[in-house]
């Protein structure tokens, strides 16, 4: 006998060394999924500036060809007014003014210029100190920020909806299989093992057989089976508790707690057992 | 004695009609064999890796097939030349006294006049034991058609080639057993318990722990019975001397991996 206790000793053993693998193995995960997160953390926000960058580009290069065609008089007088953070247009515009009949392609180069030095302040200075007659620029200029700032959300939802939405898919699909076939496989499983124990029982009208039935339909929450065959071992066993209590559980599953307490006092009125006591107990206090 | 004792008795390994279990892949196989049987081939093999249920198939189809029909078997391999014609000849010929010198050809020739008289299937157990020798002279027996043997072989590489060279060109059906799926597992336990009455027994055995025995024994009969005897030698141990370690409604998975590791399956 004190093999088992060396077999039990070897198996502590075994437990350490089967936790042991798996601690490393989660911890090796771990890291890995760690690194993959930083990389892809790294590869979004520049993904970000990119998206940011490329959005800037084309805003301004539409907004800056706009401010050109309007009188120089008008601007210079808006120059007095300027705060310091839009100096950058008194550069900018004349160098744009000195040369209006300039060809497209050095208009453009000079755009991209101005817009790396600095965009924003430009067009900012432009449309805020333009009375009434900017209304609609102010309007734009809102919407032009709203571009720049908010369409990041959208499109980065965009983007995690892509990728939340193709895993889901990849589960939906690789789930719905696996869960059809382990279910036709239960059903096959208990359905051959019931109808072995209920030939079985046919042939033997053994009491134990009709409860083992019953619990097995309990189970499989077959409740009117499990009433049924709880009924048959209560016949004949009736100082059976399980199935007396096999056939309460069942017809309180099935919402009629009242035969239950009944069935369970007719019991108690000639047998005694505390667990169909105990069990009492609480449906007459969940009444 | 114990319940658990008794317990580890239902699950010593014996070859006998009341071991079978009727399990929907054995009942397959049971099936085709009784087929191939009333079939007029000259031989039928039954091959598989040691405790896929060979002999108990060949033993329950004896003892069911024995009142209707003229079949015999030789459980243990005959390795007495001699001795083999001679129960060949008892079978083949019931009531006759058997000639004193009985020689291979002398049988033969009996096998030819009572071919058209009389069929008979011998049951031949562990084929693999017989010598090279004898399997020729078996393979010649069966070419007189007076008897149709049905040899149950062991699969290994020395005994599928014995199946391919003394064997082949006269082997017309072939049967080969195999290693039980879990749901096989999970019935060949359930079965054997309730056979016995163990209903609260079998309904400690959940899905995982029949999972991991299924896991350890690869669904072969034999390990299957080993571990369970193994199981319950340790329950009983449990019970006698720390009861409260085995308290519960089901089977502890600790107990499954200490009857894998006792029996060499798992290591520490």
């Amino acid at each position: 006998m004190l093999e088992i206790e060396e077999l039990e000793k070897e198996w502590q053993n075994y437990k350490i060394k089967r936790m042991r693998k798996w601690a490393i193995l989660g911890l090796a995960v771990a890291i890995l999924l760690g690194l993959f997160l930083a990389r892809s953390s790294v590869h979004e926000t520049e993904g970000k500036e990119k998206n940011l960058q490329r959005k800037f580009d084309t805003h301004q290069k539409t907004e800056i060809e706009k401010p050109v065609k309007q009188p120089l008089i008008e601007k210079k007088k808006l120059q007095q007014n300027l705060p310091d953070s839009t100096l950058s247009l008194t550069i900018q515009l004349p160098a744009e003014v000195k040369h209006p009949a300039a060809g497209g392609q050095t208009k453009e180069k000079r755009a991209r210029r101005e817009i790396q030095l600095n965009p924003d302040t430009l067009f900012l200075s432009s449309f805020s100190h333009d009375g009434g007659s900017n209304e609609s620029d102010e309007i734009r200029y809102k919407r032009a920020v709203k571009e720049e700032t908010i369409p990041l959300a959208p499109s980065l939802g965009k983007t995690g909806t892509e990728t939340v939405a193709e895993p889901k898919k990849a589960v939906h699909i690789s789930k719905n299989p696996v869960s059809g076939s382990s279910l036709s496989v239960q059903t096959k499983t208990s359905g051959n093992a019931l109808d072995y124990l209920i030939k079985r029982f046919n042939m033997k009208r053994d009491p134990k057989l009709a409860a083992y039935i019953a619990q097995s339909f309990y189970k499989k929450k077959n409740y009117n089976q499990t009433v049924k065959w709880s009924i048959m071992a209560n016949s004949m066993e009736p100082s059976n508790e399980e199935s007396w209590l096999l056939y309460a559980k069942a017809k309180v599953k099935l919402g009629k707690k009242q035969e239950a307490i009944n069935a369970l006092r007719i019991y108690l009125n000639q047998y005694s057992s505390q667990k169909v006591k105990s069990y009492l107990h609480s449906l007459e206090h969940s009444l | 004695m114990s319940r658990y004792k008794e317990l580890q008795k239902i699950f010593i390994d014996r070859i006998e009609v009341s071991q079978y279990i009727g399990l929907d892949t054995s009942i397959l196989f049971y099936n085709k064999l009784q087929e191939s049987i009333s079939k007029s081939l000259k031989m039928i093999l039954l091959y598989g890796k040691p405790g896929t249920g060979k002999s108990v198939l060949i033993n329950k189809i004896y003892h069911d097939a024995k009142p209707d029909q003229n079949v015999y078997l030789i459980a243990t391999p005959i390795q007495d030349e001699d001795e083999f014609i001679r129960t060949l000849y008892r079978f083949l010929i019931p009531g006759q006294t058997i000639p004193q010198n009985l020689t291979y050809n002398q049988f033969i020739n009996a096998c030819n006049v009572m071919k058209d008289r009389r069929h008979i299937t011998v049951l031949l157990d562990e084929a693999q034991l017989y010598s090279p020798s004898m399997l020729e002279k078996i393979r010649l027996i069966s070419d007189t058609r007076a008897i149709k043997f049905v040899v149950s072989l062991h699969k290994t590489e020395k005994e599928e080639l014995i199946a391919k060279e003394h064997f082949q060109s006269r082997i017309w059906e072939t049967i080969e057993l195999k290693n039980g799926t879990i749901h096989d597992t999970d019935m060949y336990i359930q079965k054997k318990l309730i056979q016995q009455n163990y209903f609260e027994i079998a309904s400690m055995f959940t899905k995982s722990n029949i999972k991991l025995i299924h896991q350890f024994t690869d669904g072969n009969y034999r390990e299957i019975n080993k571990l369970m005897y193994t199981l319950f030698e340790i329950y009983d141990y449990y019970e006698n001397h720390k009861p409260s370690k085995i308290s519960g409604r089901h089977i502890k998975k600790k107990f499954i991996e200490m009857s894998a590791l006792k029996l060499g399956y798992i290591h520490a």
